[in-house]
């Protein structure tokens, strides 16, 4: 009996502790229908949707939490989801995560088959990654075509970045982590780039504000892989930053929704993540974040980050302190050639 | 005598339906339904068959992927200081990811600690010297396949790694019921073709059946030429046997018929003999005896008169057989016979008169046939017709065919005149008619492709219509 009601007591405790914390909370519409999303998007960026949504279905008032994705991964499997219908989060890796440890409930939604996984989690925007460089820093940086071309310009010292290269770190950002080992999936050279990144002075930051700030003020010459929503505002303001547009490949992360198995109204929860995939939709959506962008010849450089199983890889403790092992001895330890 | 003579001449004419009768089960539909249920047996049994081979064949490719993979993490552990170090292979659950859109779960394990992946997947039983092993197990509510593999660290195997690697099944069942169903409509596919040629080959054997059914059906009953027929030699044994019947039974016909015409020929003379003699005799007698040996007079002109149809009717019947048509005056033929029924009429004080138009009608029939067909109409018509009333013959002709008219004033057919169609019915119970004179009248009609209607005209009296086709 005994270890019965310890184990009551632990899931209990578990539950509170695992209690979700909101960043806002926010209603819309006046239907009678309410659907709970659960979402790291802004509440300002996503209210356009959310107000059109209830214009379609006039009978649906969206109940929208906001939180971050490292809670909402936290979250799911408790009662703090409970009376979630539908999640949506940028954290592609944390998605499948949770997709894969059996929390989504399985929905007919008609998209091709890139664009979901197991009928589970549904791509409904893009997150553009960009390098963005300060011109009038270092202009030679404008005849870069890729990743290989940058490394033989450093290499040959033909191309030197003196104020030096601002990076995610991978420590501290979840985004961050994914970029950086999705690169070092992609190319071989990655662990060489980081090492001429880190000649002579790499910063490492949480926030992209930050990076593209330093990139702006011409204290660095290179933003790697930044998320270009909150590059929009600046590469408008400032001639002088431009987008390190590489031909070899543009990683791309899609925002992914899927309806919790404890949804209380998955009907709606799946009618809104259908809502988000159809082109009125989309139409709201700032045009480098359109699902449409894939729609373009195969030779495109555009890569988006698969949804694969193997991303839960990534996330994987030992596999991430290995990265993190690896990442600090490239930019760390690196000497001068 | 008599009633076998009926039944005979029944027989007779019974013959041609008796011949084209329907058989009871149709060979068609029995083979369809046996088909149908073959067919339905054989789709369900490949369904399953396939359902099993293909269940077998693709759990071996998931067990075969899983298992490299497996070998690759296996592979890539090395000790070093106090543990030990391996790597995920990112591009390696990528390509597990492509394979199928499945569920993967994978573990790492030293001796019983769990350094990597999920630590809560199902304990496999650990027997010494197994390094490999598959099962499905149910986990986090589904069915999943499990690869497990180890290596010992160490020769004294005291330190084992283990390497789980499991994946959820969906889509691994979908190929495996599109496989099925493929098999299944494939076969359903290749018994239809094979049904459809069956059915064309029977259809091919049956032909000369329904040719050999057509030329039974479409002859006169008392044609018992051989049947040809270009038939293959499983039918033509048939057609043989059938054959062989078919002269036994012309052959028996004409005995029976010979035997009456012979038999009436024998009998007509003493009979009228009877007759002439009784008459004479009421004559010298008076009283009772006088009106019994009328009686007997009348009685013998019955028979004499039936004897005389029956002869017709066996004359006749040779006649039909032999069909002998010729253009023949219809008017002409019409004005004979009533010229021969005179003598009849006046006796009764019935008035025969023929409404002649202008035209002349020429029709191609066996004039003699024809001639008996309207002495018989005429004749009954008289025996019907009340004393002092007039019998009416008239021709009416339409493009396709020539009507004689004898319309009376007698007391018509009755509720069913078809039934006096038959041999030996008659409306009379006083037996003055012989009860055959219509239905030679209709046999007459039949054999030139014609008809014989009889109506109850509304203003009284009985008419009969003896319809040619021109």
């Amino acid at each position: 009996m005994r270890p019965v009601v310890a184990c009551l007591v632990s899931l209990c405790l578990a539950n509170t502790l695992h209690a979700l914390t909101l960043e806002g909370r926010f209603e819309v519409g006046v239907g009678s229908d309410v659907v709970t999303v659960l979402g790291t998007n802004e509440f300002e960026a996503i209210k356009p949707q959310l107000d059109d949504f209830v214009q379609v279905y006039p009978n649906a008032q969206i109940n929208y939490l906001m939180a971050s994705s490292a809670d909402i991964a936290g979250a799911i499997g408790t009662d703090a989801i409970r009376d979630v219908d539908a999640i949506l989060s940028s954290a592609l890796d944390l998605q499948v995560k949770s997709v894969n440890d059996g929390a989504a409930r399985a929905i007919r939604i008609p998209s091709a088959p890139s664009a979901q996984w197991r009928d589970r989690l549904f791509q409904i925007s893009l997150e553009p990654i960009v390098t963005l460089y300060n011109k009038a820093a270092n202009p030679k940086l404008g005849e870069i075509k890729d990743r290989f071309e940058l490394l033989d310009q450093l290499r040959q010292g033909r191309l030197a970045l003196q104020r030096g290269v601002v990076l995610y770190d991978p420590t501290l950002s979840g985004v961050g982590y994914l970029l950086a080992a999705q690169d070092a999936e992609q190319i071989d050279v990655f662990w060489s780039l980081l090492e001429w990144f880190s000649t002579p002075r790499l910063i490492e930051s949480c926030c992209s504000v930050d990076m593209i700030k330093l990139v702006s003020d011409g204290d660095v010459d290179l933003a790697y892989n930044i998320l270009e929503s909150y590059a929009m505002s600046e590469l408008a303001k400032n001639p002088d930053l431009h987008v390190l547009a590489f031909s070899d490949y543009q990683l791309l992360v899609p925002r992914t929704a899927f309806v919790p198995i404890t949804a209380d109204n998955p009907d709606l929860g799946a009618q809104f993540i259908d809502y988000l995939r159809s082109t009125r939709a989309q139409s709201l959506l700032p045009e480098h974040m359109r699902l449409n962008r894939l729609q373009q010849p195969t030779n495109s450089p555009l890569k988006p980050v698969r949804m694969s199983p193997a991303l839960i890889l990534q996330l994987d403790p030992y596999q991430k302190a290995r990265f993190i092992k690896q990442w600090k001895s490239a930019t760390g330890h690196s000497a001068s050639p | 005598m008599a009633s076998n003579l009926k039944r005979f001449v029944g027989l007779a004419i019974a013959m041609r339906s008796n011949l084209s009768q329907d058989a009871p089960w149709s060979l068609k539909r029995r083979l369809f339904r046996q088909w149908l249920f073959i067919l339905v047996a054989l789709s369900i049994g490949t369904y399953l068959t396939a359902s099993l081979i293909a269940q077998s064949v693709v759990q071996k490719s998931q067990d075969n992927l899983l298992q490299s993979i497996a070998q690759v993490i296996l592979d890539s552990v090395v000790q070093r200081n106090q543990g030990v170090e391996f790597d995920l292979p990112y591009s390696a659950f990528d390509v597990l990811g492509y394979a199928a859109p499945e569920q993967i779960y994978y573990q790492v394990r030293l001796n019983k600690e769990v350094i990597a992946g999920y630590a809560d997947l199902p304990n496999f039983n650990r027997s010494i010297g197994v390094t490999k092993l598959t099962q499905t197990a149910v986990y986090l509510h589904q069915e999943v396949r499990f690869v497990q593999l180890s290596k010992p660290l160490n020769p004294t195997q005291s330190e084992m790694v283990y390497v789980l690697l499991g994946q959820t099944q969906d889509s691994y069942e979908n190929t495996i019921e599109n496989i099925a169903m493929l098999a299944a409509s494939g076969t359903i596919v290749a018994f239809v073709i094979l049904a459809i040629l069956g059915f064309t080959g029977l259809q091919a054997t049956l032909k000369p059946l329904a040719r050999i059914q057509h030329n039974l059906n479409s002859r006169p009953a008392e044609d018992f030429t051989p049947v040809t027929t270009n038939a293959p030699n499983e039918i033509n044994t048939l057609i043989t046997t059938l054959n062989q019947t078919l002269e036994r039974h012309k052959r028996l016909l004409e005995q029976s018929r010979n035997f009456i015409a012979e038999a009436t020929h024998q009998i007509k003379t003493p009979i009228a003999a009877l007759s002439i003699e009784s008459e004479l005799l009421a004559k010298e007698l008076s009283g009772t005896l006088r009106d019994r040996a009328h009686n007997l007079s009348v009685r013998a002109r019955y028979t004499s008169k039936l004897i005389h149809q029956l002869l017709t009717q066996a004359s006749l019947t040779y006649r039909l057989t032999d069909q002998i048509k010729q253009p023949t005056a219809l008017k002409g033929l019409i004005r004979s016979v009533l010229h021969t029924l005179d003598t009849h009429a006046e006796r009764k004080g019935v008035a025969l008169n023929f409404v002649e138009s202008e035209d002349p009608v020429l029709i191609s029939c066996d004039a003699i046939a024809l001639r008996e067909a309207l002495v018989c109409l005429l004749d009954n018509a008289i025996d019907f017709s009340p004393e002092l009333s007039d019998i009416e013959v008239y021709i009416e002709v339409s493009p396709t065919h020539v009507e004689i008219h004898v319309s009376d004033q007698g007391p018509g057919f009755g509720s069913d005149p078809d039934r006096l169609k038959k041999a030996f019915v008659t409306t009379r119970d006083d037996h003055q008619g012989g009860g055959l004179g219509l239905a030679i009248a209709e046999r007459v009609a039949a054999q030139h492709g014609g008809s014989l209607t009889l109506l109850n005209q509304p203003q009284g009296g009985g008419r009969c219509v003896l319809s040619l086709p021109v």
